[in-house]
């Protein structure tokens, strides 16, 4: 009887290891594929996050394009006040304001998506830009420009430590934004 | 209990989801790991599957492949490639000494710039290296009694890239590995030292050696993108005048072979000084780039070519001569064009286009000019709203050692000449609209190299009704082109 106890013991405990182990199996291979969907979702995801937390509070100054107008130098961009979620996360906050920029029509086409930002430690902002951001501009040098002043002029204003610009598009360095404006170097 | 530890190590390990990588038949496993709940693969395992080199220093690491290497940072998105970052959506995660980690972005945007066979993703977590395919090239030699005509005809159309070098010059091919096929006639010695296969490019490439009497060369491209024709050229034997508008064509005397289609016939060398007064006329796209169109009728291209047609005829009855970049819809390279503009030591160049903007009521012409980073840097600048760059120009100047400009600092050193003639023609095009429209100055990559004043003209927006209207008609078009002639003398005189 003794001998048959400890025979009962350790198959429970071996079914008992069993069930855990399938258990965390599956809790794992879920939590994997929930990280690979999260990465693949564009990056609204993240301030969506943030709106389970608390509403749109926080009050951004954001430069858009003042149709009619072709000099950079006079009256090119309006000044505009949209609310964004509040975060102490300068990344989080940057793509929102540039989001909220890439909101404005008709400048910016449905398509015209943020794929990332990167701060990098001298105060350059890296703006990873879809194709269609730039492709999807009416063309001409004056849309290329309000299209980078706009997002330039707007992170500025949001974010002190912003202290230029780098634009990619599709993640690559290329010569122009659209075929007119250089962004070889960042714009301040 | 050590039952239930090794059960969930073993279903843990599992849970990892490692990456498959085939070549050939033969299946290789890429170990993966988690940092902060994102999935690793680990870079060592990568390297010896396709046969890399593997370098480290402190925080960084270089990987080599046959067409390039790559770098690599610890805690950084960006991984640099020749002169480009390329930014992947994780970062790089160095777990510790010769033990690296990269993302799946890495295999798919990175690792195959510097591999020699293409990266073939099958499935999540799945990739086969494959070979490339093949492109068979067949080299034809024609012999003239000035110039030798190379003739490249591939059975693929890949893109084929043409680069000279002090004492030979280049033909490389991109796509497809190539097998050559040379010809058997021989190029003339003296003007072609010699023709080579070279088997160690990536995909194959042709070599020709200048001869003695090598003077230059000129390349051109067939509707048909399969062939690429390349002219070499002896000296000219005699000092010509200058050319009447379009140079004209020597006749070739007997051919001994067929010419290949749509060739361009070839262009009398001149010394660069004969071209003293020569004005590069650049009309805006061309070709699948439409430039701004807001119909499928109105296209930026057309437009842009008709002027500069209007403004090189009008150019006739004065001292100057026009020349266009391009005189087919076909579409030019920024770079290419600018390019134009040097070699033929302009006087000035006017790059030709129509503007675009996202509000209808935009109107008017605006003519642009330069501006480089750190240009102009004043108080003001900012809250003008100003694109400014983090280089100061100065330094630029510091570190030309005499003649030697690098190639997009061309036009430094006429940016004042630039918005002169800027203002030049502002002011014509402002009295043909009745406009107050005013010079702007933005970086752009097309001025940025031109050794010469230069700016572009946008000669009024398609996207504004009226503009439109009045751009269709030839007469209003001439005004145009008589209004830049106007000032391109004011300037030049």
């Amino acid at each position: 009887m003794r001998k048959h106890r400890s025979l009962y013991i350790a198959l429970i405990l071996l079914i008992t290891a069993g069930a855990v182990g399938y258990y965390l199996y599956t809790a794992e291979k879920r939590r994997q594929t929930e990280l690979r969907d999260s990465a693949r979702q564009s990056l609204d995801a993240e301030a969506s996050a943030l709106a389970k937390g608390s509403g749109p509070t926080l009050a951004v100054k954001l430069y858009l394009y003042n149709p009619g107008h072709v000099d950079p130098k006079a009256e090119f961009l309006n000044v505009a006040e949209r609310k964004i979620f509040p975060t102490d996360d300068k990344i989080l906050k940057a793509r929102q304001i540039v989001n909220e920029v890439l909101k404005s029509r008709p400048l910016f086409s449905d398509q015209a998506v943020l794929r990332q930002i990167y701060l990098l430690e001298d105060g350059t902002a890296v703006v990873d830009l879809s194709e269609q951001a730039a492709k999807g501009l009416t063309g001409g040098i004056t849309s290329e420009m309000a299209a980078i002043m706009s997002v330039t002029r707007s992170l500025r204003a949001n974010i002190p430590e912003i202290h230029r610009v780098q634009f990619l598009i599709e993640g690559h360095q290329t010569e122009t934004f659209g075929g007119h404006v250089s962004i070889q170097q960042p714009f301040m | 209990m050590i039952l239930f530890l090794g059960t969930v190590w073993v279903l843990k390990v599992r849970a990892a989801d490692d990456l498959d990588l085939w070549v050939g038949e033969k299946k290789s496993r890429v170990d993966s790991r988690d940092n902060r709940g994102k999935a690793y693969f680990e870079l060592r395992d990568l390297v010896e599957i396709l046969n890399l080199r593997f370098q480290e220093s402190d925080t960084q690491a270089t990987v080599s492949g046959p067409r390039g290497q790559l770098q690599l940072t610890n805690n950084r998105p960006l991984v640099r490639f020749k002169d480009e970052y390329i930014l992947l959506n994780q970062a790089i995660w160095r777990r510790k000494e010769k033990e690296w980690y990269v993302p799946e972005d890495f295999l798919q945007k990175a690792l195959p710039l510097i591999l020699a066979q293409r990266l073939e993703r099958q499935s999540a977590l799945s990739y086969r290296v494959v070979p490339f395919e093949q492109n068979r090239v067949q080299v034809e030699v024609t012999n003239f009694p000035d110039h030798v005509r190379l003739t490249f005809i591939q059975s693929r159309q890949a893109p084929i890239r043409v680069q000279e070098f002090q004492d030979s010059i280049r033909v490389t091919f991109d796509n497809f590995l190539v097998i050559p096929s040379l010809p058997a006639t021989r190029p003339d010695s003296r003007i072609v030292g010699g023709l080579q296969f070279d088997s160690t490019d990536v995909y194959g490439a042709f070599r020709i050696d200048k001869g003695q009497h090598y003077y230059n060369f000129r390349e051109y491209s067939s509707d048909r993108s399969d062939r690429k024709v390349i002219d070499l050229y002896s000296p000219p034997a005699t000092a010509r005048t200058v050319p009447e508008i379009a140079p004209q064509p020597q006749e070739p005397t007997p051919t001994p072979a067929p010419a290949p289609p749509v060739v361009p016939a070839p262009v009398p060398v001149f010394k660069a000084r004969q071209f003293g007064n020569l004005v590069t006329l650049d009309p805006g796209h061309g070709g699948e780039d439409y430039g701004v169109h807001p119909s499928q009728e109105e296209l930026e291209k057309n437009y842009t070519l008709r002027i500069a047609e209007r403004i090189e005829a009008r150019l006739r009855s004065t001292a100057y001569r026009g020349m266009l970049t391009r005189t087919q819809d076909t579409d030019l390279a920024a770079s290419h064009r600018s390019a134009i503009a040097n070699y033929y030591q302009s006087r000035c160049y006017i790059g030709i286009h129509l503007g675009g903007a996202p509000s209808k009521e935009t109107a008017g012409p605006v003519v642009y000019v330069q501006r480089y980073s750190g240009q102009d840097r004043q108080a003001g600048d900012e809250e003008s709203g100003g694109a400014d760059g983090s280089t100061p120009i100065a330094s630029a100047r510091e570190m030309r050692p005499q003649n030697l400009i690098p190639w997009e600092m061309g036009q430094t050193t006429f940016v004042t000449q630039s918005k002169r003639l800027g203002e030049l023609i502002q002011s014509e095009l402002n009295a043909v609209y009745g406009t107050e429209n005013q010079l702007v100055e933005v970086p752009l990559a097309q001025l940025a190299p031109v050794a010469a004043p230069a700016v572009i003209v946008e000669a009024g927006f398609l996207t504004n009704s009226d503009d439109q209207q009045k751009l269709a008609t030839g007469e209003f078009q001439d005004r145009i082109a008589v209004a830049i002639v106007k000032a391109i003398q004011r300037f030049l005189n």
